[in-house]
């Protein structure tokens, strides 16, 4: 199946579904303005969705083609620059939930974001992308330029170092 | 998504400690859909066309625009092309061109030939740059290429061109 080319409300609706997971891969990765940048990511993808096959699992193994390369351009960026943004609250991954945060419901994600930055970079991209973008294990491959036999293996090597993570051991009845 | 999913070759104690974790890493998709920044939105909206496959389009129209190298190529050869029409059609071109090819290799400007600056005579110039000569060895021995170049042709200016071995411009203010 292909895309047609004349998007109007389709690739809106692909927008509204997609970009809140795309906002929170990015922020995952720490990206400045994941909300921003989710908006380039989606006018990238405008010029090319008349050339995607595979429908709605090409649209989105495209989009997080897309998101991958600009994480990896961010970490080059701040890798070679100091890092000058302001300060925001969601991003501070020492914070734990307010009473305030805990009452509304509101996530609070900066406990796990930090056990994910024990992982090595290649198995914290294969969580990111299986459980926040929601992909298979064959787009993750496609998407990270690896086999899906590699995925796997990063795939539970994350996990074992997780379950090994002292947050976790920590609440592990003894 | 199933976070079951992830674990189809994770042993049962994995699964409980890390499931927790996976499901609190999934709700940063479940946040609210960013509002469309004004590009965006145009985009979004219905006939509105982007302007990357515009500029993609006229970027095909000139293929050679954004690649100097393909430019050059493309430069050398329509120079090399005239040369080699120039070449055929005049003689007096190819022998231009012996004579600056003939400067080249014995060191001096091919319009000190041209020009007339050949006040000093190859013997003085030589005797006055022994330094020189011993530079280049070859030089005061050899006969000159533009004599093989063209033996038969009797042509006065020629000669004595070849006869004659100006000074450097250097030499020539110290004399």
């Amino acid at each position: 199946m292909t895309a047609s080319p004349s998007i109007g409300p389709t690739f809106e609706e692909i927008y509204r579904k997609l970009a809140p997971a795309v906002v929170g891969y990015l922020r995952a990765h720490g990206v400045d303005d994941p909300e921003a940048v989710t908006q380039e990511v989606f006018i990238a993808v405008l010029p090319k969705i008349g050339s995607i096959s595979g429908g709605e699992d090409g649209v989105r193994t495209l989009i997080y083609s897309i998101a991958h390369a600009r994480t990896v351009d961010h970490h080059r960026r701040t890798a070679r620059m100091p890092h000058t943004v302001e300060y925001e609250r969601d991003l501070d991954m020492r914070l734990t939930a307010s009473a305030e945060d805990l009452a509304v419901g509101r996530a609070d994600t900066s406990n796990v974001l930090s056990m994910l930055s024990t992982l090595g970079d290649d198995q914290r991209e294969v969580l990111l992308l299986r459980v926040v973008a929601d992909l298979p294990l064959e787009q993750v491959a496609t998407v990270m330029g690896k086999s899906v036999g590699a995925v796997k293996q990063l795939q539970r090597r994350a996990l074992l170092t997780l379950k090994e993570h002292p947050h976790i051991t920590d609440r592990r009845p003894r | 998504m199933n976070v079951d999913d992830l674990f189809s070759d994770i042993d049962e104690s994995t699964v409980d400690a890390v499931t927790p974790l996976l499901l609190e890493l999934r709700r940063l998709a479940d946040g609210p859909v960013p509002t469309p920044s004004a590009e965006l939105a145009a985009l979004l909206a219905k006939n509105v066309t982007s302007l990357e496959s515009r500029r993609s389009r006229r970027q095909s129209r000139h293929p050679f625009r954004g690649h100097p190298t393909i430019t050059a190529l493309v430069a050398v050869g329509v120079l090399a092309v005239g040369v080699g029409t120039a070449a055929a059609v005049s003689p007096e071109f190819r022998s231009g061109t012996t004579d600056v090819i003939t400067g080249v290799l014995n060191g001096t400007p091919a319009n000190q030939h041209s020009s007339g600056h050949t006040g000093q005579s190859g013997p003085d110039s030589q005797g006055n740059s022994g330094g020189n000569s011993s530079d280049a060895p070859g030089r005061s021995h050899s006969p000159s290429p533009t004599h093989s170049a063209h033996p038969g042709k009797g042509n006065g200016s020629t000669h004595s061109r070849a006869t004659n071995h100006p000074t450097p411009p250097a030499e020539a203010s110290a004399n």
